[in-house]
C-alpha cells in the first residue's frame, strides 16, 4: 500500500488502477455481455424460425444451402484479426504506447478485411425472397458488421489517444477497452458462421 | 463545444469545489452527480407514475358502469396500453433506478458513480424516449397495443400508422436508459465500495441494487431485440414475425416474456431491498437471516429466467413444457417466501416503531402476499386456462406489482426523504395516505378476483348489464379514487416537507447503513472522509476511526483533493480491499447532445425523415468522440 501516497504521486496512483484494473474495463465486459446477450437472442430467434418454419423447410423452398466457404474466410479473418490484440495487451501492460497504437490500428486494418470479406460472402449467398430466413440471416451479419464498424471507429480515437498521449492512465484504459470490445467482434462472426452457414448443412 | 465545466461555484471548501456542479442551466444541463442525476429519475418516475395513475381513473371510469360510452372502444385501448407502458417502463424501473443511483453509492461510501456521464445520458434518454411516447398524444398516434404490443395486432397489416413506432422507438431508448443505469450500479458496487466492506457486508438494498442490474443486462437486451425485430417488420418488410413470410407471431410473445417475467422482479427485487432497509431501521435490529435473504434475492433472480412461458399456458404447449414451467412457477414462491418470514422475524424480535415507512411496509406484506397467493395458483396451468385474460390476473398482478412495489417505494419516498431533501416529512399526513392507499387498494383490487371468476375479460371496453358486474365493477372503481386521494395526500406532504417542513437530523431514524452518516441533505462530495468499514451495520457498531492504519490515513487525505480531481477509491470485488485511487469524469455538455442526437436518430426513423435520421446518427458518433476525448491533464477527466 505504501506506494498509494496521496498527493505527490497521484499519476502514479492514477496509472496503477489503469488497463484491467480500471473501472472503465469493468463496465466495459458488462457492456460486452450486453452485446452478447443480443448476439444470443438474436441467434434464439433464428432457431425458433428454423423450428417453426412452414412445413419445416429450412431454408425455405428454392433457397439452396448457404455456400461455407466465403463465411469461414470471414470467420477465420476475423480470428486473425485478433493475433495483434497480443500487441495491444503488451503494450497496456508494459505501458508502451508505440506497441499499443500499432497493435490497436493493425486489429483495426484487419477489421476492414473481415468487412470486405463478410461482404463477399453476403454477396454470394442468395437468400431468396424476402423471407423470415431472409431476414434473420441478414439481422445476424448486419450485427456483427455493425460491431465490427464500432469496434474500427474505436481503433481509431483509441489509436488517435496513443499518439497524443495526453492521459497516460486514459490511453492504457481505453486499450484494455478496445480488447473487451475486439473479443465480442469476434465472438459475433463465428456465431455467424455457425448458425447461419454450418448448421444449415447438418440438417 | 467543450465537455469541460463552465464555472464551479465560490467555495473555500476543496471538496465542494471539485464536485460541484456550475451554477443556473449551463451547470444543470451539464450535472453528472449521482445525487442530481437520482433524484431526476425519481421526480420524473413520479411525475408518470401520476399520469399512468390518471390513465388507470379514465380506465375504472369506463368500466365503473355497463355499456359506458365515456371513452370509447378506440381511445380505451389507448389508454390502457399508455397506463401499462407508463407504469411498466417508465415508472417502475427508471424510478427503482433512480433510488438506487441515489443511495447505493451513499450506502457503500462512495463519492459518485463511476461512469457520471454515461449516468447522465441515461437520465437523459429516459426523458426523451418518456417524452417521444407520450409526444404520440399530439400527433394523434398514441399507441393500443397494449403495453405487450404483442404480434400480429402490432404488425403493419394491423397496425397500419406511427403509433406502434412511437412505442417501439421510445420503448428502445428506455431500455438503453436501463441498460446504462444497471452497468453504473454493477460496477460502483464491485468496485468502488468502501474499504473494509467485504461482500458479507454489503447492505441488503445495494444487494438488490447489485441482483437487480444483473436481471436488467439479461432481461432488456430480449426486449431491445424484439423491438428492433418488429420495427424492422414494420419500416423494411421483415416478416419475423409474419407466417406468410415463413415468421412466427409467437417469436414475439417468446422475446416480450422472457424480458417481461423477469421485470417482474426485476421491480420487485429491490423493493425488496427497500422493505430491508426500511424493517431493519424501523424495528431496530438487523434484518434476520441476512445470509439466507441474500439466497433469496439470487434465487428469486435465477428462477425468474425459467418461468416466462406461463404467460403463455395458453398458446398451444407442449405438456412437458406445461409441466416445466408451472413447477418452476410455483417454486419461486419459495425464496419469496423466505424473505417475508426473514421480515417477520426481525419485526417480532425488534422494537418496531409504526411510523410511515413501516406502515407501508406492513401494507406490502399483507398486500405481497396475497398476490403470491394468488400467483401460486395462476401457476397451476388448468387454472391458468380457466382464468386467463379475465380480471382474476389482473387482480393477480396489481397485487403482486402494486403492493409488492409501490408501497415499498412510497415507504423508502418517506424514509429516505429527510436524506434527499433535508427535511422531515410531517408523520400524520403520511400515516393518513398510507391507510387511504391500503384502504383504496383492496377495495379497488379485491373484487376483481370474483370479476374474474364470474367471467369478466380484461382489455374489454365495456360489457352488458346483468351479468353480475356491475356492482363489483362500481365498488372497484370507488376504491380507485380512495387510493388516489391517498396517493394526492402522500404527495402533498412531501412537497410541503419540502417547502416549510422542519429541517432534518443527519439520522432521523436511527438507520443502520452509511447513508445516515452523512449530513441531510447529502453534501455533494458524499463524505469529507471516506469511511472505513469494519461492521455489517456501520452506523450501530463502533467505526473504524483510530487514527491507526494506513487505510484510514489515505481516506483522510482523500479529504484534500489535488488539482481539483474527482477521486474515488478502488476496491477489491470480494473482500473490499483498497487496491487504489482512480480520478472520475466531471460535468460535460456532451451526455446531452448524445441523447439530442440519438432522439434526432429515433425521430427520423419514425417519420420516414432519413435525413434526420442520418444526422441523428452522425450527431451521436461526433458526441460519443467528444465524450471520449481525454481530459485536459492527467487525471481531471478519468473515466466517461
Amino acid at each position: 500500500m505504501a506506494e498509494l501516497h496521496v498527493g505527490s504521486e497521484l499519476p502514479d496512483r492514477l496509472d496503477r488502477m489503469a488497463g484491467r484494473r480500471s473501472s472503465a474495463w469493468w463496465g466495459a465486459l458488462w457492456g460486452a455481455v450486453v452485446v452478447v446477450a443480443v448476439l444470443g437472442y438474436l441467434v434464439y430467434s433464428y432457431f425458433y424460425l428454423y423450428v417453426t418454419a412452414p412445413e419445416g423447410a429450412w431454408p425455405p423452398p428454392g433457397v439452396d444451402r448457404p455456400p461455407l466457404a466465403l463465411p469461414a474466410a470471414a470467420a477465420l479473418a476475423a480470428a486473425v484479426s485478433a493475433v495483434p490484440l497480443r500487441w495491444v495487451n503488451r503494450g497496456w501492460d508494459d505501458r508502451d504506447p508505440v506497441g499499443l497504437r500499432r497493435g490497436i490500428l493493425a486489429t483495426a486494418a484487419l477489421g476492414v478485411v473481415v468487412l470486405a470479406v463478410a461482404g463477399a460472402a453476403a454477396a454470394a449467398f442468395d437468400v431468396g425472397d424476402v423471407t423470415a430466413y431472409r431476414s434473420i440471416v441478414w439481422v445476424l451479419h448486419a450485427y456483427a458488421a455493425l460491431l465490427t464498424v464500432v469496434g474500427i471507429v474505436m481503433a481509431g480515437v483509441a489509436a488517435y489517444q496513443a499518439t497524443t498521449f495526453e492521459s497516460p492512465s486514459w490511453v492504457w484504459s481505453t486499450g484494455a477497452v478496445f480488447e473487451v470490445w475486439w473479443a465480442t467482434v469476434v465472438l459475433s462472426w463465428f456465431a455467424v458462421l455457425a448458425v447461419t452457414a454450418v448448421w444449415p448443412q447438418l440438417v | 463545444v467543450t465537455d469541460a465545466p463552465t464555472t464551479i461555484p465560490e467555495t473555500t471548501d476543496p471538496l465542494e469545489r471539485t464536485w460541484g456542479s456550475a451554477p443556473g442551466l449551463p451547470g444543470w444541463l451539464t450535472a453528472v452527480n449521482h445525487k442530481q442525476i437520482g433524484a431526476r429519475f425519481v421526480v420524473t418516475a413520479f411525475v408518470f407514475l401520476l399520469l399512468g395513475g390518471l390513465a388507470a381513473i379514465l380506465v375504472r371510469t369506463q368500466l365503473q358502469v355497463p355499456e359506458s360510452d365515456f371513452l370509447g372502444p378506440a381511445t380505451y385501448n389507448q389508454v390502457f396500453t399508455m397506463h401499462g407502458t407508463t407504469m411498466m417502463f417508465l415508472f417502475a424501473v427508471p424510478m427503482l433506478e433512480g433510488l438506487a443511483m441515489y443511495f447505493v453509492p451513499l450506502m457503500i461510501g462512495a463519492r459518485d458513480l463511476p461512469f457520471p456521464r454515461l449516468n447522465a445520458f441515461g437520465y437523459w434518454a429516459y426523458l426523451f424516449g418518456g417524452l417521444l411516447i407520450y409526444s404520440s398524444i399530439f400527433t394523434g398516434s398514441v399507441p393500443d397495443g397494449g403495453w405487450y404490443a404483442y404480434t400480429p395486432l402490432s404488425g403493419p397489416a394491423f397496425a397500419p400508422g406511427t403509433s406502434l413506432d412511437f412505442w417501439l422507438l421510445g420503448v428502445t431508448f428506455l431500455e438503453i436508459s436501463g441498460i446504462v443505469g444497471a452497468i453504473e450500479l454493477i460496477v460502483v458496487i464491485l468496485r468502488h465500495r468502501a474499504p473494509g466492506m467485504s461482500m458479507e457486508r454489503i447492505p441488503l438494498f445495494v444487494w438488490s441494487a447489485l441482483i437487480m442490474s444483473v436481471m436488467i443486462i439479461f432481461a432488456f437486451t430480449a426486449v431491445l431485440t424484439a423491438t428492433v425485430l418488429l420495427e424492422l417488420e414494420r419500416k423494411v418488410g421483415a416478416p419475423f414475425f409474419d407466417r406468410a413470410g415463413g415468421g412466427n407471431p409467437l417469436l414475439w410473445q417468446h422475446l416480450f416474456w422472457i424480458f417481461g417475467h423477469p421485470e417482474v422482479y426485476i421491480m420487485l427485487i429491490p423493493a425488496t431491498g427497500i422493505v430491508s432497509s426500511i424493517v431493519a431501521t424501523h424495528a431496530r435490529r438487523p434484518v434476520f437471516g441476512y445470509a439466507w435473504v441474500v439466497v433469496a434475492l439470487v434465487a428469486i433472480a435465477v428462477l425468474s429466467f425459467g418461468l416466462w412461458v406461463h404467460h403463455m399456458f395458453t398458446v398451444g404447449i407442449p405438456m412437458l413444457a406445461l409441466s416445466f414451467f408451472g413447477v418452476s412457477s410455483i417454486l419461486i414462491a419459495i425464496p419469496s417466501g423466505v424473505q417475508v418470514f426473514a421480515w417477520l422475524a426481525t419485526l417480532w424480535q425488534g422494537r418496531p416503531r409504526w411510523n410511515t415507512p413501516l406502515l407501508f411496509v406492513g401494507g406490502f406484506l399483507v398486500i405481497f402476499t396475497l398476490g403470491g397467493v394468488t400467483g401460486v395458483m395462476v401457476a397451476s396451468p388448468p387454472f391458468d386456462w380457466q382464468v386467463h385474460d379475465s380480471h382474476f390476473v389482473v387482480a393477480h398482478f396489481h397485487y403482486v406489482l402494486l403492493g409488492g412495489v409501490v408501497f415499498p417505494i412510497f415507504g423508502g419516498l418517506h424514509h429516505w426523504f429527510p436524506k434527499m431533501v433535508g427535511r422531515q416529512p410531517r408523520e400524520g399526513p403520511g400515516k393518513v395516505a398510507f391507510w387511504l392507499m391500503f384502504v383504496g387498494f383492496n377495495v379497488a383490487f379485491f373484487p376483481l378476483h370474483q370479476l374474474g371468476f364470474l367471467g369478466m375479460p380484461r382489455r374489454f371496453y365495456t360489457y352488458q348489464a346483468g351479468l353480475g358486474w356491475d356492482w363489483l365493477n362500481l365498488v372497484s372503481t370507488l376504491g380507485t379514487h380512495v387510493m388516489s386521494l391517498g396517493i394526492l395526500v402522500f404527495t402533498v406532504n412531501l412537497v410541503h416537507a419540502w417547502v416549510r417542513g422542519p429541517a432534518a437530523k443527519a439520522d432521523p431514524w436511527g438507520g443502520d447503513t452509511l447513508e445516515w452518516l452523512a449530513p441531510s441533505p447529502a453534501p455533494v462530495y458524499n463524505f469529507r472522509e471516506i469511511p472505513v468499514v469494519a461492521s455489517r451495520e456501520p452506523m450501530w457498531e463502533p467505526m473504524s476511526t483510530g487514527a491507526g492504519g494506513e487505510v484510514e490515513v489515505l481516506m483522510r487525505d482523500l479529504a484534500t483533493p489535488v488539482e481539483d480531481r474527482r477521486e474515488q477509491p478502488i476496491t477489491s470485488a470480494v473482500e473490499g480491499r483498497l487496491e487504489g485511487v482512480t480520478a472520475l469524469a466531471g460535468p460535460s455538455w456532451w451526455p446531452l447532445f448524445a441523447a439530442l442526437a440519438n432522439g434526432a436518430l429515433l425521430l427520423g426513423i419514425l417519420n420516414d425523415v432519413y435525413v434526420l435520421a442520418a444526422a441523428g446518427l452522425a450527431g451521436t458518433v461526433v458526441s460519443i468522440v467528444g465524450w471520449l476525448r481525454p481530459p485536459d491533464r492527467e487525471g481531471s477527466g478519468g473515466d466517461g
